[in-house]
């Protein structure tokens, strides 16, 4: 065991670390199939301009990002199905519109420090224990959704105009699949950062989907990939002194890529 | 009297405001087999989703089994069995062919509650009706494309509906299976006491198999059977049937008759 794991502060960075990627690697698994790899992008990034807020406003920052990130997938949500512009143009437009935001907010903000940068790439030893806490409670929340709402999830990833057809509530399935993935990104970005809560939502996802075609069987592999991604990319972060987030997604990346090699030479 | 099943009365519907069918009025009897022909973007697949109940008019009534389809209640729509292209699905989505079939009972059965051996029985018995049985652990991309379509029918008709509505069912279907498919469809009618609708583009292979054709090329031009409709020229011109098929058509009757003579 690497002799920082005595340390409690460590102890408690892995747990969130984990917490956070299993999580991730879940919801991962929906917006890979349903192809929803950008809007979990524009997500994240929206979340820049609700930490910005909070900062400006002195509340919560957490809460502030969870508010302007779910306002922010619903107005995609929204637009998307009563505009004539396409999901992805929406989507770069609030993506850019919230992030500016976001810059004028530090702008504003006469006691700005450098807080906001521990958002955009994460630091997994500046975890507290509130932060453990609340992703604790939002990984219980969502695995309940994903758990209660797991057939009708299944249909709508599939076949959306089937599931419409057989009585599924369509609309309100995609809402909530929105709500869940915000909350995963905003519950998991001070652990992971903003810009790599995405890379994590994806890479697992796709790197099981190499490995299994049963739906149940890539959820566990995916979570299993995450948890293997930050257990390395923790170690690597402490022995080389970089950044916790970035060591566990170019970890998730290097296991994508063996995964990709692997699962090519098999064929 | 026949029992009307479907009827769409001055309808009008489209997307994004721009109405692609206008003015149809279509009535569908109980055990009716209707083509649905007529040229691509004509508003062929409108018509199956405004009676799905999938998307909305923009103007007019569509009633099916006497109520608005988008107003159905969850057992009024285990009535409707929907079946598209199996192209529009991802052919890599992890899912197995039972568990493709079991989602057609998902709707009926609500959320929070568990897939029982129950309804696995009930998927394998819709799987026997179009002769998969024996490939319920495969992985949907593994199979041909008209055995893909045989599972996607097992699901429409996993909730035993009384309707089924195909859209385009032999893209991807392979010509020397398509006889047999069609053939499939009218046995399982005929077993299974359904009205089918299907959107087709094999003109000569629908014609023997359906009871009613009708041609939509933003409007039902002709609504009736195979031979009225198909014997018509000019109406053959408007719903973009190739006139070599027509001339075919009425060249085999010709020589039967003079068979008969």
């Amino acid at each position: 065991m690497p002799d920082i794991l005595h340390y409690a502060f460590a102890q408690k960075a892995l747990v969130a670390g984990m917490l956070a990627g299993a999580l991730l690697a879940i919801m991962g698994v929906y917006v890979v199939l349903k192809k929803m790899s950008f809007i979990g992008d524009g997500i994240a990034h929206s979340a820049f301009g609700g930490v910005a807020l909070g900062l400006l406003l002195g509340v919560n920052t957490t809460l502030a990002a969870v508010v302007f990130a779910w306002v922010t997938a619903m107005a995609i949500g929204i637009s998307k199905k009563r505009t004539r512009t396409s999901e992805d143009a929406l989507i770069g437009i609030f993506f850019a519109f919230t992030m500016a935001l976001g810059v004028i907010f530090i702008g504003l903000n006469k006691n700005y420090n450098g807080d906001v940068f521990g958002y955009l790439f994460g630091d997994i030893l500046a975890v507290t224990n509130s932060d453990v806490y609340t992703l604790a409670a939002v990984s219980v929340a969502v695995l309940m959704c994903v758990y209660v709402f797991y057939k009708e999830l299944l249909f709508f990833s599939f076949d959306e105009e089937g599931a419409r057809v057989s009585g599924i509530p369509v609309d309100f399935i995609y809402f909530l699949l929105l709500t869940l993935i915000t909350a995963s990104i905003v519950a998991s970005i001070k652990v992971v950062g903003i810009i790599l809560a995405v890379a994590f939502l994806i890479i697992p996802a796709s790197a099981a989907l190499l490995l299994t075609r049963k739906f149940k069987a890539v959820m566990g592999i995916a979570v299993g990939i995450s948890l293997v991604s930050v257990a390395v990319g923790f170690v690597f972060s402490y022995t080389l002194n970089v950044a916790s987030g970035a060591a566990i997604v170019v970890t998730a990346t290097v296991i994508f890529a063996i995964i990709t090699i692997f699962s090519r030479v098999k064929k | 009297m026949s029992e009307k099943i479907i009827v769409l009365k001055n309808v009008y519907a489209g997307y994004d405001g721009i109405d692609v069918i206008e003015d149809v009025n279509l009535e569908v009897d109980k055990n009716d087999f209707l083509g649905i022909i007529g040229p691509n973007g004509g508003g062929k697949t409108t018509v199956l989703k405004l009676i799905a109940g999938v998307m909305k008019p923009s103007k007019g009534e569509v009633l099916v089994f006497g109520k608005n389809p988008s107003q159905f209640t969850r057992e009024e729509r285990m009535k409707i069995g929907y079946v598209r292209q199996e192209t529009v699905f991802d052919a890599s989505f992890p899912i197995s062919v039972i568990d493709t079939v079991v989602m057609g009972l998902f709707g009926g059965m609500g959320p929070g509650t568990r897939i029982t051996k129950k309804h696995l029985d009930i998927a394998r018995q819709a799987l026997e009706k179009t002769g998969m049985q024996g490939f319920e652990d495969r992985h949907i991309g593994a199979l041909s494309g008209g055995q893909k379509q045989r599972v996607f029918i097992s699901r429409g008709l996993v909730n035993s509906p009384e309707l089924l509505i195909l859209d385009e069912p032999t893209t991807g279907v392979d010509v020397h299976n398509q006889a047999a498919f069609y053939e499939m469809l009218a046995e399982l009618k005929k077993g299974l006491n359904l009205t089918i609708i299907m959107v087709s583009h094999d003109i000569s292979m629908i014609a023997d198999e359906v009871n009613k054709i009708s041609c939509v090329n933003h409007s039902i031009h002709v609504h009736g059977e195979p031979e009225g409709v198909l014997s018509d020229e000019k109406t053959c011109e408007v719903c973009g049937i190739d006139p070599k098929y027509v001339f075919e058509r009425k060249h085999a009757h010709k020589l039967g008759e003079h068979r008969h003579e």
